[in-house]
């Protein structure tokens, strides 16, 4: 099957199934983020455009953790998978936890909407672990995506869809993901020149 | 003085790591003066992400303020960091 839909299969089905791409604890992800960067590297992608790439990953695949301890829903931890194409990586995370607008309606309770909640999650610095001072993490994803024709980035939470970049939009408009997930689904792409 | 990041790893990205550096850092940074600079100095890091810069950079300036200073870098992910970083604060 294909390794994109497989994942979306994961995040959106009704029971969580353990699989090989799941990063059970953060300290995983993390062992698998440093060998994404290395594997980038040897295979010649510029040290600036890997760096760019695994700070992007980080900040999405670590929310999956700081914002889900203690609210699961069945299986811990997240889907990290990437596949490196020629000169085109992309990047797979995804999640079972609680969503985006159940994190954000802690803090702003007036939030109805899927939609409504990644718009706010992407361009303000809020956070749903308030009072903590958090919330940069996605700014800082769309900040380095947004604009740029060589990367992308579609994000879903529930019924809510966010894309960045003019490979986030050819993403959203060639998967055929249907259904929803309770938790997040990222996409990320990214061409290398 | 000169605090060599790259001491607390290469690839440095989450919160929990930044937080633990942060605590590290707390215990032995002992400025001479107390007008004296604390510089951060990110050479040698491959990667850097905001949340584990907020950490640290964050709970530095509230302890030390304005002393604290960031050395220019010519690595992406630090450049795009640091700019969250100062956009929020």
């Amino acid at each position: 099957m294909d390794p994109l839909l497989a994942c979306y299969q994961w995040y959106s089905g009704t029971m969580g199934q353990e699989n090989p791409q799941i990063c059970s604890t953060r300290d995983l992800f993390q062992a698998r983020l440093d060998t994404m960067y290395r594997e980038l590297v040897a295979r010649s992608i510029s040290e600036s455009e890997a760096a760019l790439l695994t700070a992007v990953t980080g900040e999405i695949g670590n929310n999956c953790f700081d914002h889900n301890l203690g609210q699961w829903r069945d299986l811990h931890g997240c889907w990290f998978q990437h596949r490196l194409e020629g000169k085109t990586c992309w990047v797979v995370i995804a999640d079972r936890g609680q969503g985006v607008l159940s994190s954000l309606k802690r803090v702003l309770p007036a939030l109805h909407s899927d939609q409504e909640a990644l718009e706010i999650a992407f361009q303000r610095q809020i956070s749903g672990r308030s009072p903590e001072r958090r919330g940069n993490g996605l700014k800082f994803v769309r900040s380095v995506i947004n604009g740029n024709s060589s990367r992308g980035l579609l994000f879903r939470s529930g019924e809510g869809w966010a894309n960045f970049g003019k490979l986030g939009e050819a993403a959203r408009s060639k998967t055929g993901f249907s259904g929803t997930g309770i938790g997040t689904f990222s996409l990320v792409v990214w061409s290398a020149v | 003085m000169r605090v060599e990041i790259k001491k607390f790893g290469e690839i440095l990205v989450s919160r929990p790591a930044g937080r633990e550096a942060y605590l590290v850092l707390k215990s032995y940074l002992k400025p001479k003066t107390a007008e004296e600079p604390i510089e951060l100095d990110f050479s040698g890091v491959k990667v850097l992400a905001p949340s584990w810069a907020d950490e640290v950079i964050g709970a530095l300036r509230c302890e030390y303020g304005a002393r604290v200073k960031c050395c220019p870098s010519d690595n992406q992910s630090v450049i795009e960091s640091l700019k969250i970083i100062v956009e929020d604060s």
